[in-house]
């Protein structure tokens, strides 16, 4: 008990330092978001008024839209907010629901500790490699980019396994008879 | 291992984790995790990162957060209100006129919104309950209701459009195009049924009481003059595209600054509203990207193990009328569309159906507006479809059963359609050419 409360009190400030990084993340990705209707408007008007097309526009475009996808997925998650089909959970008694909504937030957790694993280990390689996205009229390195993804997929990692419950609620008399 | 071994596996498995209840983009990464360490081992975990890298930087990607915001925008700065009651000014005495403000309203929705969820959301909380109170019956107003907003994704703007063009590596712009003449005869099919039901039973849409109804001359002119700013963002969306001065993210982007402007125009605009929209707009947009990016392995690894080559050989061999595959390939969508989320179902079939329709030598933007159109569809077949539970969510005292009871004569309607474009593909190539 005295063991709970004490990691309980560990984790707590850990925890909201957690939230505090995944709402100002959400904040940057609205910025991201500014930054792809300015540059497109900008690219608009530069080439058809003056004449004067910007080389840069679909460059940042490209990578506003990752960084801010990846900046506001961990507060997609924290909101519960990823489209899933639940008509099946929602047609379980709730003793099941909760053991079968269990069992998703933790293959959540192992799908994107999996793929922030992955993506941190192509970070570091394209770190050490010094890889530049190729594509780019000016090139930038890879990894200034793609390390945001690895940080989306390890928040959300870090969600689904807050949001993990393993208490089961005891069967109402309704429900004893219910198998899975 | 056989192909169909793999294809039949990987689909089942994909479908069953969706039905579990799992995150769509979770589902598609254990599939996807399981299947590369099957057929690469760990050395290609490299692979699973690059395919949501270059998903993530895609640029055609970027016309979903801005058809959103711009949806958004209008939306929380109240100018879709204003329009709402300019077009109710506009519609003369006609009998069952909130049917057909319906259905003019979708359109106009339609061209200012890509999605069909938003439509349906608002239309429930604002023309539904009038609908009833003025005694029309309720499953056909919910029927027109349904099948109106089911007519977003399908004229542009349409935030469906972007993600089946990009998946299936066509012209972005000839797809959103391609909806146009589609997405304007449903409206008026939809219309001549209702016109047509009502006049057959008149207990549908009764008298409505007169003293409401007279609008004067000045008072619409006021409602064109209330409308005409509407007509900027139309213009900067599909006008700019239509023109070819711009491209369809670029012209999203205008739609934006249209917004904006009509917001301000209306003065209904302010810095809190603004900051609402793109924080709804950067939410929506993170979710559906990040299901984009984590299914594109599927296709890939369907492709690297040869099933989807395998497919199409098989396809070819099946038969020699191409339009009983064509018959196949829209009712395997249409059926999984009744239980599986759309998105999820377009991330699924275009991988496999897109070497299909370049063997038989299909027209592609033909062929893609008709899945369009199913896909659209899908969000108003029972039981499971999210335009109809966005309007459940405005009407909560209206039971699901009732739901699903009024969209199937609409449905029908579609299925119609679908038809015509069959038979006449110019009615969805013929504008699309001129670009």
């Amino acid at each position: 008990m005295t063991t709970g409360l004490n990691a309980r009190a560990i984790l707590a400030p850990l925890l909201r330092a957690h939230d505090a990084v995944t709402t100002f993340a959400f904040e940057l990705s609205k910025l991201c978001l500014v930054v792809i209707v300015f540059s497109f408007s900008y690219e608009v008007v530069a080439r058809y008024f003056f004449a004067a097309p910007v080389w840069w526009a679909n460059e940042v475009v490209s990578y506003a839209l990752c960084v801010g996808v990846f900046l506001a997925m961990p507060e997609v998650t924290r909101r519960h907010g990823h489209v899933a089909v639940t008509v099946i959970p929602e047609l379980l008694p709730p003793r099941y629901r909760n053991i079968l909504l269990s069992c998703i937030q933790f293959v959540g957790f192992l799908a994107c500790a999996a793929v922030a694993w992955m993506s941190l280990n192509q970070n570091i390689s394209q770190y050490v490699r010094e890889a530049l996205i190729i594509a780019a009229v000016r090139p930038i390195p890879k990894v200034y980019i793609s390390a945001w993804i690895t940080f989306g997929f390890l928040s959300s990692a870090l969600y689904f396994l807050r949001n993990l419950d393993w208490r089961v609620p005891a069967p109402s008399d309704g429900e004893r008879d219910i198998r899975l | 291992m056989t192909w169909y071994v793999i294809l039949a596996g990987g689909l089942t498995l994909l479908l069953a984790a969706f039905l579990t209840g799992l995150p769509i983009f979770v589902a598609f990464l254990a599939i996807n995790t399981a299947g590369i360490l099957i057929v690469f081992g760990e050395r290609g975990f490299g692979l699973i990162a690059n395919s949501i890298f270059d998903s993530g930087t895609l640029v055609a990607l970027s016309a979903i957060p801005l058809f959103i915001l711009m949806g958004e925008l209008l939306n929380r700065s109240g100018s879709v209100d204003l329009l709402f009651t300019s077009m109710d000014k506009l519609i003369g005495r006609v009998r069952g006129r909130q049917y057909v403000l319906t259905i003019f309203l979708s359109v106009i929705f339609g061209a200012l919104s890509g999605a069909a969820m938003a439509v349906a959301a608002m239309m429930s909380r604002s023309l539904y309950p009038t609908m009833i109170a003025r005694g029309y019956n309720p499953r056909l107003s919910m029927g027109a209701i349904l099948a109106g907003a089911s007519l977003a994704p399908i004229i542009p703007p349409s935030v469906l459009v972007i993600i089946i063009a990009t998946l299936a590596d066509i012209s972005v712009a000839k797809l959103l195009i391609a909806g146009i003449v589609p997405g304007l005869i449903l409206a008026a099919v939809f219309l001549i049924y209702i016109i047509v039901l009502v006049s057959l039973d008149p207990k549908l849409a009764p008298e409505e009481p007169g003293p409401r109804l007279k609008v004067t001359l000045l008072e619409k002119l006021v409602a064109v003059g209330q409308m005409v700013p509407f007509s900027i963002i139309i213009f900067l969306v599909i006008g700019l595209i239509l023109l070819g001065i711009a491209t369809p993210t670029e012209s999203a982007a205008t739609g934006v600054v249209g917004a904006l402007i009509v917001s301000a125009i209306n003065r209904r605009f302010s810095l809190k509203i603004a900051y609402e929209a793109l924080g709804s707009a950067a939410f929506i947009t993170s979710m559906i990207i990040v299901i984009v990016a984590s299914s594109n392995m599927f296709g890939q690894l369907l492709a690297i193990t040869g099933s989807t080559g395998q497919l199409v050989g098989f396809v070819n061999s099946l038969t020699a009328d191409p339009y009983i595959l064509l018959f196949l390939m829209m009712l395997i969508v249409f059926v999984l569309c009744m239980f599986i989320d759309q998105i999820a179902i377009m991330l699924i079939i275009v991988p496999i159906v897109k070497p299909i329709v370049t063997t038989l030598g299909f027209d592609p933007i033909w062929f893609w507006t008709l899945i369009l159109i199913n896909l659209t569809v899908g969000g108003i077949t029972p039981p499971f479809g999210y335009t109809m539970f966005a309007f459940k969510g405005g009407a909560p005292e209206v039971p699901l059963s009732d739901i699903f009871a009024s969209v199937w004569p609409f449905v029908a309607l579609f299925i119609l359609v679908m038809g015509l474009i069959v038979m006449f593909p110019a009615l969805a190539t013929f504008l699309p050419a001129k670009l």
